[in-house]
């Protein structure tokens, strides 16, 4: 049985989904470097990255280096959240391929 | 609910990004350029190309201060290359000695180990530096092209340009009716005993891949700033 309130509605959207996926494959990434991965403006960025840090799965951190930078991190919960995700997403595949 | 055709394309984002965000670039484009104008200015500095050094047209270097003009070359490119890794892991948040380091170590050592024995031969009385140089190219387009698996494309191309140029380095060696294939032969013959011959040649070789092929690929892939 397929537990579907694992789902997370804040992960599902797709470019939420894309955020997520990026923010799992490293410690964590400038601002810059997220934009330029995926392609999308930085209103549109900040405002996804803004609903995955209130929902408590993204952290932000600011520093002054050579200049301000802003980076993303997936939270403890952000990073058991995307696991179950994931989860769910292959049961789905599995239990239709039968 | 999502039905199965939703949550495999959502699978399939996740794949193509992850795979995205894992490709590892074992050369930069900055240490290309570095190692790339080095090779072009140690081969005019001491090749001179077209104008062999004594009056009888000799060359006077002997294979072994080749090599290790060559290894010293080697030396600043790679240390060149460990800074430039370095400083991008640092921007990225990652250890320097990342998983894609590690991958790209595993993947370049059985064939640097091949180019480190030939590069020992002149040491031990071998006197071939044509075969040197032709070894050195193909085991450094082997090396990359064996990272395919997580190398971004412009890697693999600059992989398949060093082993076919090794290849057509290797044919004057191995049949004397492909002597017109040396670069020597191409742009006029060349004065001087066979051996002086062999190491401008040798120089000509270095110049054209390691220099001219490492400056393409840092131009192809230069970082632009995201604006």
């Amino acid at each position: 049985m397929i537990d579907f309130t694992k789902l997370d509605k804040t992960i599902h959207e797709k470019a939420r989904l894309s955020i997520m996926t990026l923010l799992a494959t490293r410690p964590s990434w400038a601002f810059q470097d997220l934009k330029a991965e995926l392609n999308m403006s930085d209103g549109n960025l900040i405002t996804h990255l803004r609903v995955l840090h209130e929902a408590g799965l993204v952290a932000v951190t600011k520093e002054v280096l050579d200049r301000p930078q802003t980076s993303y991190s997936l939270t403890t919960r952000g990073r058991k959240a995307f696991g179950e995700y994931l989860a769910v997403l292959e049961q789905i595949v599995r239990a239709t391929q039968r | 609910m999502i039905d199965r055709s939703e949550a495999e394309e959502h699978l399939r984002v996740i794949r193509s990004l992850m795979e995205k965000a894992t490709v590892y670039r074992a050369i930069s484009a900055e240490a290309a350029a570095v190692g790339g104008s080095l090779a072009v200015a140690a081969s005019f500095a001491f090749g001179s190309w077209w104008a062999p050094q004594s009056a009888s047209g000799d060359f006077r270097v002997s294979v072994v201060q080749f090599t290790g003009l060559w290894c010293a070359v080697l030396a600043v490119t790679a240390l060149t290359n460990l800074f430039f890794l370095w400083r991008a892991a640092q921007s990225r948040g990652e250890n320097f000695i990342s998983s894609g380091m590690r991958m790209a170590m595993r993947a370049i050592l059985p064939s640097y180990v091949v180019a480190a024995f030939f590069t020992a031969m002149p040491f031990f009385g071998f006197t071939s530096p044509n075969l040197l140089v032709t070894a050195w190219i193909i085991c450094h387009g082997l090396a990359l092209l064996a990272t395919t698996h997580f190398a971004p494309r412009s890697l693999v191309w600059l992989g398949w340009a060093f082993v076919i140029a090794g290849l057509c380095a290797i044919l004057p060696l191995v049949d004397r009716n492909f002597a017109g294939f040396s670069l020597g032969n191409m742009a006029g013959e060349l004065s001087g005993s066979p051996a002086s011959r062999a190491i401008l040649v040798g120089q000509q070789w270095m110049a054209c891949t390691f220099g001219l092929f490492h400056l393409i690929y840092a131009a192809c892939t230069w970082p632009r700033r995201a604006r």
